[in-house]
């Protein structure tokens, strides 16, 4: 509606996209180098990315990263998801201080988090492989299901679920067949939220991590800076990229089609 | 209440008759345990450690020593101090940076909205380490930065370890953070209400101070909140970015947690830092009442 | 408040339902190459096999050796890492491993603390650089360095460490510098003060231990001392230190590794095997033992009693005391290895004389190994937060 007049608007942003996107073009050219260095480039070469598939101590590191990551998003959407539901036929004294003790995860600060789980798991005497990684990623993510899931709920049509169980059907029934399709959209924002959390966390990870390293935790105690972790992000941001290509490619389609909803 | 009124509440609470929605509530059952175990109970368990100290019988008996401690080494409140510092500093920055960001973007077509949007999110993605080891690379003596620097003539200067690259780094993580919150209020402000204002006489910059800023508040208490705590305990960016001379709240933490293993000390520290926090939003959040009734 | 963080964090993602497909697309494409590699079939394996949970520094072992263990026995290797000697003190409560690698001065604290099984060598065969399958010697088959302070600490003060640990790597705390910018003389006269020259960027080790060594020594005093009032000077030598250097001193673990060699820094304190790595790779710098003495030590593998498997943890000691293993490892990293035929071996091979004088360790009399002791370490460690605060 509003032409682009300003041009000093514009090249503000122009700046500010460069400052976001500088190190990560940084990283990706120097994920090229021939050399180890990241500051000087010295020739083209592949061999960070050969040497990523064979270090098997960084692939293990992001496997961990990515199994705690689906292990987590699974548990916490499930229990997200029934709580927020359970939630929204609460009364409303009950409702607020749940909802007000969910907070409680989110508005700390990470280290709090961690250093609170750390002393649990401690008088717990639990410290085994994946264990403790996972409840840890646990606490955190399910707070962010609920507070997606939960709006959504809210302005759902009572009706229609009191129909669908007057109608004889059971609860069960009720809510995998008429709550979840309505609010399947809100369920994959929390998946996405869930799964993005997890597989960046550091800070929690650090202090609770059984006997796994995650890749975050990998690369604080990695003595020697190297390329390989540039090759990873360099995949990561392709795939990115890639995907939101064709994702648009699909959308204008679409909506050459018929109008789409956002 | 009586006892016996109570227990006879109690009686006809429980034999109601019960509805297919009570059922729903059951769902409810492992998200409690969820918040009993994993978040009451960690949260009790830092508060007694906070107020006890660790002797060889075990035996718990209540003391303030922690905190008497705390108060005590003159070196931490310099670090309360640092870490608040750098935080504000932060905050404000990414506020100056994202604010203008946010109201530039507002002015574009809505698709194109979007697509900002979606790119400036995209950096988050990428694991924040990666992206703080990178800008070690851009800011050291003889990376990118300072070879441009060098073209123009100027002799390398030493970004690391000052105050210059600590709040660099985190402006640089946590902008996503403000920007979008604050795009949001903005981008729901109804036209109208600025066009209302300027037909009205009041000029350009009395709309935006009247009308456009005191909308967008939510949005940047939103943004503040989301920016302002995380900053002053991160332990990445004054690990990497501030060649070890910068001890922040949250390094602090970690020394005295996994490196000194000094747990009733690291939380008693942890405490006050949630005592800090509470003020802060019990701030924010008279701060936004009080934009909020003045709207009306 | 909380609803306007709710808002903002759904209308964030909501707006963007792509990030759903962003996702699993992104993983997609991520995972597609690792599929191909051999690291996810060794992980779908590792599900039925038995397990070893190893606990060491970032980088300080040569993958192949994991592998050849892995294939020999048909274990699954678990490596986690930490970056310093009081993390391993810490997490160790809480995470059971079967081998650790600390050093020698965490050693003695946790047999203090009676958190380690006691070895027994019996179970330990080694084989040598003929091939041979023999018991380990430790007169024999260690370096007479090391073995010498193997001695003394049983005799001095009675603590026998091959009782509970079996040797990794051997090294000392040395200065590297930049030779085309200072002159051997000056840091001969200045020995650990170019430290605190401010004309030449530096780095310290951040480590409270290390960093107090280096104050003891200048002023004169053991890195040993008990005395409080020494440890209090020393105190005041740090914060002097960072008073005048400012930004001219920085605070690093592993990362001078790549930082001396491209010039950042033009004196470092880093470990000799660390300095044989930057050494390596720019001629122009060079290394120097301040002969006011620095500190010797070395890392060893350890079963802590919590551990789950020990049987295997003495075949992995086997296997990485080996003569093979032993040279895979020492070349990869760069420690100098306390296996007497590797160490010869490697010897034989160095031409760059500096390589050959940082890798054999050179000590000189006024060299200590540290001692643990208990209260020392709190106090020691409390001043360094101070001085990292001031």
């Amino acid at each position: 509606m509003k032409k682009r007049k300003f041009n000093f608007a514009n090249f503000y942003v122009i700046l500010v996209l460069i400052f976001c996107y500088a190190p990560i073009i940084s990283l990706m050219i120097f994920s090229f180098n021939s050399d180890r260095s990241l500051t000087n480039f010295e020739s083209f070469s592949f061999e960070w990315y050969q040497k990523l598939f064979d270090d098997s101590q960084v692939i293990q590191a992001i496997l961990n990263t990515v199994f705690v990551a689906v292990v987590t998003t699974i548990i916490s959407t499930i229990i997200g998801t029934i709580a927020a539901i359970a939630i929204s036929r609460m009364r409303k004294v009950l409702r607020d201080g749940l909802l007000a003790l969910n907070n409680i995860p989110m508005v700390n600060p990470e280290i709090v988090t961690a250093v609170a789980l750390l002393l649990l798991f401690l008088s717990l005497g639990i410290g085994q492989g994946y264990i403790t990684m996972i409840l840890a990623h646990i606490t955190f993510t399910i707070p962010y299901v609920i507070i997606t899931i939960y709006p959504k709920l809210r302005s759902l049509d009572d009706n229609i679920v009191e129909a669908s169980l007057d109608l004889g059907a059971t609860p069960m029934a009720t809510i995998w067949k008429v709550i979840i399709p309505q609010i399947k959209s809100v369920i994959i924002a929390a998946i996405s939220i869930c799964f993005t959390l997890s597989f960046d966390d550091f800070v929690i990870s650090y202090f609770t991590a059984g006997t796994v390293n995650n890749i975050s935790i990998y690369l604080y105690t990695l003595r020697r800076l190297e390329p390989t972790i540039n090759a990873l992000s360099t995949i990561l941001i392709t795939g990115v990229v890639l995907v939101l290509v064709i994702n648009g490619i699909i959308k204008r389609k679409k909506r050459d089609f018929n109008d789409e909803e956002e | 209440m009586s006892p016996k009124k109570l227990s006879s509440h109690l009686k006809d609470y429980l034999k109601r008759p019960r509805t297919a929605l009570d059922k729903f509530k059951l769902l409810g059952i492992p998200y409690l345990l969820f918040l009993l175990i994993l978040v009451a109970i960690p949260m009790f368990l830092i508060f007694l450690y906070a107020i006890t100290i660790p002797n060889k019988d075990d035996a718990i008996f209540l003391t303030l020593t922690n905190f008497v401690n705390f108060f005590k080494e003159e070196g931490f409140i310099k670090v309360l101090w640092d870490s608040v510092r750098i935080s504000i500093i932060t905050t404000i920055v990414t506020l100056l940076v994202s604010y203008p960001l946010a109201y530039i973007i507002c002015e574009y077509k809505l698709k194109f909205q979007a697509l900002l949007i979606l790119v400036i999110s995209i950096p988050m993605w990428i694991n924040m380490l990666l992206r703080t080891i990178a800008w070690k690379q851009i800011l050291s003596t003889s990376g990118p930065l300072n070879t441009v620097l060098g073209w123009l003539g100027i002799a390398p200067i030493n970004f690391l370890g000052t105050d210059f690259a600590v709040v660099l780094g985190m402006v640089y993580i946590f902008l996503p953070f403000m920007v979008i919150p604050i795009y949001n209020t903005l981008s729901k402000i109804d036209d109208k209400l600025i066009e209302a204002s300027l037909d009205l006489g009041a000029s350009k910059s009395r709309t935006f101070f009247k009308v456009t800023l005191p909308l967008s508040m939510p949005g940047i208490m939103s943004g503040v909140t989301m920016v302002l705590l995380p900053s002053a305990t991160t332990l990445v960016v004054p690990r990497f970015l501030g060649e070890g001379r910068y001890f922040l709240i949250g390094n602090l933490i970690e020394q005295k947690f996994l490196k000194s293993g000094l747990w009733n000390y690291g939380a008693a520290i942890s405490i006050i830092l949630m005592i800090v926090l509470m003020i802060i939003l019990f701030v924010t959040k008279k701060v936004d009442k009080y934009h909020f009734d003045e709207e009306d | 408040m909380e609803l306007l963080k709710e808002r903002s964090v759904i209308l964030m993602m909501k707006k963007n339902k792509i990030f759903s497909n962003i996702l699993i697309s992104c993983l997609l494409v991520s995972l597609t190459p690792l599929i191909s590699s051999c690291a996810i079939e060794r992980m779908i394996g590792c599900l039925s096999k038995e397990k070893l949970n190893i606990y060491n520094w970032g980088e300080y072992m040569d993958y192949a050796t994991i592998e050849s263990f892995e294939e020999k026995y048909n274990v699954c290797v678990n490596i986690s890492t930490f970056p310093d000697n009081e993390t391993v003190i810490t997490k160790m409560r809480l995470q059971s491993f079967d081998i650790i690698f600390p050093s020698e001065v965490a050693v003695q604290q946790l047999v203090e603390e009676d958190r380690l099984e006691e070895l027994d060598w019996s179970k330990i065969i080694v084989t040598n650089k003929d091939g041979q399958e023999v018991a380990f010697d430790s007169q024999r088959d260690l370096i007479n360095p090391l073995y010498n302070h193997l001695q003394i600490m049983k005799n001095e003060q009675d603590f026998d460490y091959l009782k509970y640990a079996a040797p990794y790597f051997f090294q000392n705390i040395t200065l590297v510098y930049n030779s085309d910018v200072i002159s051997k003389e000056e840091i001969e006269e200045k020995q650990w003060d170019i430290l605190r020259t401010p004309e030449y960027k530096g780095a310290m080790r951040e480590s409270s231990r290390d960093a107090f060594m280096v104050a003891l020594k200048q002023l004169g005093y053991s890195s040993n001392t008990t005395n409080l009032d020494e440890i209090a000077q020393a105190e005041q030598w740090l914060k002097q230190q960072k008073d005048t250097m400012g930004t001219q001193i920085a605070y690093l673990i592993d990362e001078v590794i790549d930082d001396v060699p491209n010039g950042l820094y033009d004196v470092a304190m880093v470990f000799s095997g660390d300095a044989f790595t930057i050494m390596d790779a720019n001629s122009s710098i060079n290394f120097y033992n301040p002969e006011k003495g620095t500190d010797i030590c070395w890392d060893g593998m350890i079963i802590p009693k919590n551990a789950q498997n020990k049987e295997m943890a003495y075949k992995f000691i086997s296997h990485m005391l080996s003569y093979e293993n032993g040279l895979l490892n020492t070349e990869w990293v760069g420690y100098t290895s306390p296996l007497k035929e590797v160490y010869n071996d490697v010897m034989a091979n160095l031409e760059d004389e500096r390589l050959i004088n940082v890798y054999s360790v050179i000590t000189s009399p006024k060299d200590e190994v540290y001692k643990y002791d208990g209260p020392t370490k709190q106090a020691i460690e409390s001043a360094w937060s101070r001085v990292k605060a001031s």
